[in-house]
């Protein structure tokens, strides 16, 4: 499938994480298809899809709790770490790009330093990306070594991640395949 | 690479003409041979075929499958010695495909392993590194050269890359209601036969 309809459907996934809200206004529990959520008085906190609450906080009804993972400390210690350990990815949620992109398209007032938040992010996603990129060179480094590729290991790999390069590593691992001269292919008129 | 019978990568492959030689005499199959004069083929006619019709035949013991100029001894040493110097797109487009099947029936195991280092070294990181990072840049002199199967892994590798640049940017779609979820003011009529429910029969 075309990776552009993949980032979005990554996206439409991402919204599917709980957040918590503080809502601003009163409302019975509201049945979901995915469970109940509330019910809402103004002030107490509550938690919801994120796509509601980015929904509600657009129509100025709630405050956005960021989720913990967010603060820039923490953020800029997992970059610290990112770049430290070269072999293995920092634990982060699996949609992490794309809930940091939503949150700061849509709720920056509730970052107190957005703009460092957003640049910590998009260093973390350079340093991974390139852990990425050096993987995907590693591989064709074993079958220079006469060892073939049946498989790579990515643990805490991102949803964005596995999305841009999925397509040049199955076809990659498919030529590699091919060329190990172990496929069984059916002859034609034989 | 598609793969399976039905593949399209893998019959336009097999279009690759290779050279064969005749075992027995081939009747009024003589002009297969340019050079030939005669109606009938003889017996130890050198004559190029494509691949489908070559292991065909040679299945059937009626020719003997040879390696083209690009498959040979002394261009492997080129290739091996230069990997990214050869144009190899030149020789073939399906350099790869073609060579595999050919190694399997010759059972040249070095031949085999000969396109995997070719593959495997600095061809592989150029198209990693163009196809991850080339942004909007024009790479048509860059694809010009590579075989058939590199540009599809380039290709794979150059979508992936800019459909990250387009969720960075916001430029990617979104994805939105179906079209037949959207509310309209007339109730759907989704009865079969389109006789319509309640609203139109009456007497009901």
């Amino acid at each position: 499938m075309a990776a552009q309809s993949r980032s979005s459907e990554m996206e439409f996934l991402a919204e599917e994480m709980i957040i918590e809200i503080e809502a601003r206004f009163n409302h019975p529990p509201l049945k979901l298809i995915r469970g109940t959520f509330g019910p809402f008085y103004p002030n107490q906190r509550a938690k919801v899809p994120l796509w509601l609450g980015l929904s509600l906080k657009k129509q100025k009804k709630c405050r956005l709790v960021l989720p913990e993972w967010l603060d820039s400390e923490h953020l800029a210690e997992v970059l610290r770490q990112e770049r430290a350990q070269e072999g293995i990815f920092q634990d982060l949620p699996f949609y992490y790009v794309e809930i940091a992109t939503l949150l700061l398209a849509t709720a920056a007032d509730e970052f107190p330093m957005p703009d460092r938040t957003r640049s910590l992010v998009e260093d973390i996603e350079n340093v991974r990306m390139e852990k990425i990129r050096r993987g995907l060179q590693g591989m064709s480094d074993t079958v220079l070594r006469g060892r073939s590729v049946m498989s790579t290991k990515m643990n805490h790999v991102g949803a964005m991640e596995i999305t841009t390069v999925r397509g040049f590593l199955t076809e990659a691992m498919g030529l590699f395949y091919t060329l190990s001269g172990q496929e069984v292919v059916a002859q034609g008129g034989g | 690479m598609d793969r399976g019978y039905f593949s399209v990568d893998a019959i336009l492959a097999a279009e690759d003409r290779v050279p064969v030689v005749f075992n027995t005499m081939a009747a009024s199959l003589g002009f297969l041979d340019p050079a030939c004069k005669d109606e009938d083929l003889p017996a130890r006619s050198r004559v190029e075929l494509p691949l489908w019709l070559a292991l065909a035949l040679q299945a059937k013991n009626m020719v003997r499958v040879e390696l083209p100029r690009h498959y040979s001894a002394r261009f492997r040493e080129d290739l091996l010695a230069g990997p990214d110097a050869v144009d190899i797109r030149e020789r073939s487009a399906f350099f790869y495909e073609t060579g595999t099947a050919l190694a399997r029936v010759k059972r040249d195991d070095h031949l085999q392993r000969t396109m995997r280092m070719v593959f495997a070294g600095p061809r592989f990181r150029h198209i990693l590194d163009a196809s991850l990072n080339s942004g909007g840049d024009d790479m048509t002199d860059f694809l010009q050269d590579l075989p058939h199967a590199e540009r599809a892994l380039f290709h794979a590798g150059s979508q992936g890359s800019k459909a990250q640049e387009a969720y960075k940017k916001g430029t990617h779609a979104q994805l939105g209601i179906a079209e037949v979820l959207k509310g309209g003011s007339a109730p759907v009529d989704r009865t079969v036969g389109g006789q319509g429910g309640k609203e139109s029969n009456p007497s009901l």
